[in-house]
């Protein structure tokens, strides 16, 4: 027998069960990961979630699929996961854009947040996670640092993406980390706060010429004390 | 150059502990003659701390305290948010710079007093809002300052931390934090005062990084993770600026704690504060940890687990922390404080805001 599969918008306007109601996210791997711990009692009760969607702007929806597919999905996921009925839900929207903040309560007092964003410059992956936080502790597919689980910020256009660690605002080469360290030897040492002399360029330069086997011993390691 | 003296009202605050054992920048610049607090053991605390200052005077009373060191040219308020307000009265009427801990008070009656009372006022009021100085936040204003982002659409802050319910004496108090008992939302046991009232710093730095007041807020508030915790610890807030931009903030406790009676991190980030904005021309993001390393030690803060800190920047200018910028400013060496009294004012009248959102489960638009 053929299984019809429709859309979310479509099933709000239909009645009975011969169909199935298109809510991929449902078997997102993460998803279901939740609802075991949940089910599981890993964590104990869950309390909040948030739904981060972010896509660059090339691969952007329909504001449709936007709001009634993608939109309605996590709040589906949402609900599925926090196991209760709806209660109130409020969007902040961009006008006209694929980008917005949802909040959400369900009756059993789980608070749901979404960001969905479908325009980040194209230069930028498309990124999808989701936290969920219990009374008992935590699961989430979420970077623990920043926007990727790297170091540094992030400065992004269509045409490209930037890495950066700002050590302070007004210095043009934020985006190399070891750039910086020069910009601080060389301030250390204006202020007296770097020791002079060779320090331990002997030893150095000797032990590498030594392990490489190469002629070169300035002096022999054991005496460069 | 003579250091400056002061006095220290109050040592609740939790930023406090850094000051007074010298973490904090800045703190070279300061003479501590006394600290008060009515709590003994927070007292104590205070002492071990300044053990290496003899110098130093404790007292369980701020009022003594006051009468006590005519010559104070300072106070720092860190008492339960509750009292600063009769703290920042008297060291008005005794001429102190002040420098308070936030926030300075979540009643906007005495919000509205303290901005009368200081009106003329000729010495210095800093509110520590201390992420200003941040490089990457600063970088994120001069991005949206020089128009290289377009037209800002979204911004997405969160300041979300653990609770220091566990580990710090009186925490979580309701009456004093929020200053009186107000359940977040009718008939609830859970009262303001917790993970929003901590954080202000999201609210202040979207103004400060937009220079755009809100205009609107709509929020949300979780059960509590925590079941002993009296006061909320997870808020969601959506909004918008005056300009049209949307805004997303999280000022939760939503990282949990060890129920241990000292700071043992659960999730191993104490703190998660990611910016987001969102531009016509382009996107930036940044953490708090953006030169982050992961210590594990028996000897760290939160022994013996996994922990996701910062590795610090090179400073190029001496008044480059929220300290050095108040010494500067009383010396006369800069004109105004980086983060004002109408900068935590303001703050907390969009925190109000997201309260009586959540109350009355309704968008509220902000009382100017």
């Amino acid at each position: 027998m053929k299984k019809e599969i429709i859309s979310p918008l479509s099933a709000s306007v239909r009645s009975g069960n011969d169909f199935y109601s298109a809510y991929p996210l449902r078997e997102w791997a993460l998803v279901k990961r939740i609802k075991q711990v949940v089910k599981d009692n890993i964590c104990g009760e869950l309390c909040s979630l948030r739904f981060t969607w972010q896509k660059p702007k090339k691969d952007a929806s329909s504001e449709e699929v936007f709001l009634y597919e993608t939109l309605a999905g996590l709040i589906d996921a949402a609900w599925y996961l926090a196991n209760a009925p709806l209660a109130t839900l409020h969007i902040e929207r961009v006008p006209e854009k694929n980008n917005l903040f949802a909040l959400a309560m369900f009756k059993n007092e789980v608070a749901v947040e979404f960001e969905l964003n479908e325009c980040l410059p194209n230069s930028m992956p498309a990124t999808h996670f989701i936290k969920a936080n219990f009374k008992n502790g935590h699961v989430t597919n979420q970077p623990l640092v920043g926007h990727f689980n790297e170091e540094g910020s992030i400065l992004a256009n269509d045409s490209s993406m930037e890495r950066m660690v700002i050590e302070n605002p007004d210095w043009d080469d934020c985006t190399d980390e070891i750039a910086t360290c020069e910009r601080a030897m060389m301030r250390a040492i204006e202020q007296g706060a770097y020791p002079a002399g060779a320090l331990h360029s002997v030893e150095i330069i000797n032990a590498i010429n030594y392990a490489l086997g190469l002629n070169k011993i300035i002096i022999p390691v054991k005496e460069a004390v | 150059m003579k250091k400056i003296d002061i006095l220290v009202a109050g040592t609740a605050n939790p930023h406090i502990p850094f000051y007074l054992d010298g973490r904090r920048d800045g703190i070279s610049e300061l003479n501590f003659l006394a600290v008060s607090d009515y709590d003994s053991k927070r007292l104590d605390q205070a002492r071990e701390a300044m053990k290496e200052m003899p110098q130093v005077v404790f007292y369980s009373d701020w009022r003594k305290m006051f009468d006590a060191h005519p010559e104070a040219e300072a106070v720092m308020i860190g008492s339960d948010n509750k009292y600063h307000f009769e703290m920042f009265k008297e060291a008005v009427k005794r001429n102190l710079h002040i420098y308070s801990m936030k926030v300075i008070s979540m009643n906007e009656e005495e919000c509205e007093e303290m901005l009368r009372i200081t009106k003329d006022y000729d010495k210095v009021i800093q509110i520590e809002l201390e992420l200003h100085f941040s490089p990457q936040f600063q970088y994120a204003k001069k991005l949206v300052e020089e128009g290289k982002l377009g037209k800002i659409e979204s911004i997405y802050l969160t300041n979300i931390s653990q609770s220091p319910i566990n580990y710090f004496p009186d925490w979580g108090d309701p009456e004093l934090s929020y200053g009186e008992t107000i359940p977040m939302k009718p008939g609830a046991k859970v009262c303001r005062g917790g993970g929003l009232t901590d954080h202000p710093h999201p609210f202040d730095l979207i103004r400060w990084i937009t220079g755009q007041e809100f205009k609107k807020v709509f929020a949300v508030s979780a059960k509590n993770q925590r079941d002993h915790l009296r006061v909320e610890d997870h808020v969601a807030i959506t909004g918008e600026l005056d300009d049209g931009t949307k805004v997303f903030i999280n000022p939760s406790y939503s990282h949990l704690e060890e129920q241990v009676a000292t700071r043992r991190l659960l999730w191993p980030k104490s703190l998660e504060c990611n910016l987001k904005i969102t531009g016509s021309e382009g996107y930036y993001a940044a953490d708090y940890y953006d030169k982050h390393v992961y210590i594990v030690g028996k000897n760290f803060v939160s022994p013996d687990r996994l922990i996701v800190n910062g590795s610090g920047r090179v400073k190029i200018d001496k008044n480059d922390s929220m300290m050095a910028s108040f010494v500067a400013c009383v010396r006369g060496e800069r004109e105004k404080p980086e983060t004002t009294l109408e900068d935590g004012i303001a703050a907390i009248k969009v925190m109000n805001a997201a309260y009586e959102s959540i109350y009355n489960n309704k968008v509220i638009q902000i009382k100017r």
